[in-house]
């Protein structure tokens, strides 16, 4: 089994290209305004079929968070933070939170998208504490990297 | 006939619960259809109505509807891809529209892949499985949310899992008969799984099959025991929870499940048992909510006070996906017991519980008082909602 690595459709691809060069994107409805994610055909409040891919702040906070214990699969290594972030933008986004000790974890905290490629055509989406957020690394503090071994960037678990 | 009197389920069957059974899904799926045929007094050739997820085998062979309809010799009237309660409704819909007369609805699901499985890949969800989230964790991630905007407890997950554990030591057929009774700090001690489920929180995993038998009021006449009769319920669906972010947006589905009570002529406080979906001890909590039991924020304390066997609304008398059984389609389980209690067909650790007989003692019985109404919820996971309304004359 590999590492389940996401396949893109015609519709999602403009969000791993965007991805690729270092924006998180989301489609923005032509007709009412509103962000949306997951990628879809229709804005599920007008129903419009137009919309755009723009770039966003890559900004959001928890909304609910989860560390997990027993990994699915063995290319994850437990335990590690899982989260429901809530993009500055409106939508949600399940994701990673990274560099953040499991019990500093806490819905309102503030947090960046911090892509990390994956290979040449996909980069992944986790996010991490704000700046304003981060605390100084100590020793003990427990880091949550579920992409090891295949996130060569990322440092080793203490 | 009267209209909540047109359709009902008539037969009811499971086979032996139990990890790594080494049967296959057909082998599963056809003692079940022949016990639930049985337990109604009806035969195969009175079968015109198949309602079962597919699954077709990379040789051609396995469980899907048209290789069933050769079996019985191609009588199949009418077909749907679905199971539980969403299944029982289908089958009723096609009922009351004389597209059939007798339906079968099998579910199995055994660890003993091999070559009678499809070669199909497990479709990979774009946006979910990268994270390395699997199902404890999205509904950890609810419960998660809801602790955080009402308040409810570890405390109050873990006492719903050890009172639906509770059933299941005490029901013969559960895979946690037998076992020892867990107290909430036992079940908050227990292994993490994904925070804050531990792992009695979570579902079982194991094989089995089972099977229900619904049928037009004109047919249940001639079966074997009094029908129970399908006088509503509700199939919504919202999205899916397995790929979009896990949010509390299940809330919505509020207004349709007040609106099948209503359909139904039933009041909340009529209803005696509760099927909720077990699949992690936070399903009753927010399942009392959804169903309009209780405010959004109060399933909590709700559920911990009226889901025991004597309490306003039992839940999962069995032992549900918790103790009782999680082959991977435990939905039609949440009808079957149903039935079982209705019909005082109730297996516990009461002496004479064979002929029926119960003493309510609750260190062996599991037997509900007199339950004429309940609710059979179908998995309440992936982003659908459904019950079915079931009542005894």
């Amino acid at each position: 089994m590999s590492f389940p690595a996401p396949i893109p459709s015609p519709l999602s691809r403009p969000f791993w290209e965007a991805a690729r060069r270092g924006e998180l994107a989301l489609q923005r409805c032509r007709d009412c305004g509103r962000f949306r994610w997951t990628p879809q055909y229709l804005c599920r409040h007008c129903h419009s079929q137009h919309y755009d891919w723009v770039a966003t702040s890559g900004r959001g906070a928890v909304y609910s968070y989860t560390v997990v214990h027993r990994a699915p699969l063995p290319d994850f290594q437990a335990p590690y933070a899982l989260a429901v972030v809530e993009l500055e933008e409106g939508p949600l986004m399940l994701t990673n939170i990274l560099d953040c000790p499991f019990e500093e974890l806490r819905i309102g905290m503030r947090v960046e998208v911090a892509l990390r490629p994956l290979d040449a055509e996909i980069t992944l989406y986790p996010f991490r504490p704000s700046r304003s957020e981060q605390r100084p690394a100590t020793p003990d503090s427990r880091r949550a990297h579920p992409l090891q071994p295949h996130d060569p960037r990322a440092p080793a678990p203490d | 006939m009267t209209p909540d009197r047109a359709v009902a389920i008539v037969g009811i069957y499971a086979t032996r619960q139990e990890r790594a059974s080494g049967r296959t899904l057909l082998s599963l799926t056809m003692e079940a259809i022949h016990g639930a045929l049985d337990d109604a007094g009806l035969t195969l050739a009175d079968v015109d109505g198949y309602i079962a997820h597919q699954f077709p085998a990379g040789n051609g062979t396995g469980p899907t509807d048209a290789n069933i309809a050769y079996q019985l010799g191609g009588n199949i009237g009418f077909f749907a891809d679905s199971t539980g309660a969403r299944g029982v409704l289908y089958a009723a819909g096609a009922i009351r529209q004389g597209l059939a007369n007798v339906v079968i609805l099998p579910a199995a699901g055994s660890s003993a892949h091999g070559t009678e499985l499809a070669g199909f890949a497990r479709p990979r969800y774009e946006f979910t499985e990268w994270t390395g989230s699997m199902t404890a964790a999205q509904f950890a991630l609810q419960a998660r949310r809801h602790m955080h905007e009402y308040g409810t407890t570890r405390e109050q997950l873990a006492q719903i899992a050890a009172i639906i554990h509770g059933n299941g030591v005490k029901n013969p057929a559960a895979l946690c008969f037998a076992g020892a009774e867990m107290t909430v700090q036992d079940v908050l001690a227990a292994r993490m799984i994904a925070d804050p489920f531990t792992r009695p929180m979570c579902s079982l995993v194991n094989d089995g099959a089972s099977c229900i038998v619904v049928a037009s009021a004109e047919r249940a006449r001639d079966t074997r025991h009094a029908p129970v009769w399908v006088i509503g319920g509700s199939g919504q669906t919202r999205g899916n929870t397995y790929f979009e972010a896990p949010s509390l947006h299940m809330r919505a589905a509020r207004s349709g499940m007040l609106a099948a009570f209503e359909r139904a002529g039933v009041r909340h406080d009529d209803i005696d048992i509760v099927m909720c979906y077990d699949h992690f001890a936070y399903g009753p909590l927010y399942q009392f909510e959804v169903l309009g039991f209780c405010h959004f924020g109060e399933g909590g304390a709700y559920a911990t006070e009226v889901m025991g066997l004597d309490g306003k609304h039992p839940v999962c008398p069995d032992g549900g996906n918790l103790a009782y059984s999680h082959f991977g389609l435990p939905d039609n389980f949440k009808q079957i017991e149903i039935v079982r209690q209705f019909r005082n067909d109730v297996a516990d650790l009461c002496p004479d519980a064979a002929s029926g007989a119960h003493t309510y003692d609750r260190r062996v019985c599991r037997k509900v008082r007199d339950p004429k109404l309940a609710v059979g919820c179908g998995a309440m996971t992936d982003g659908r909602h459904s019950i079915t309304l079931l009542a005894k004359d």
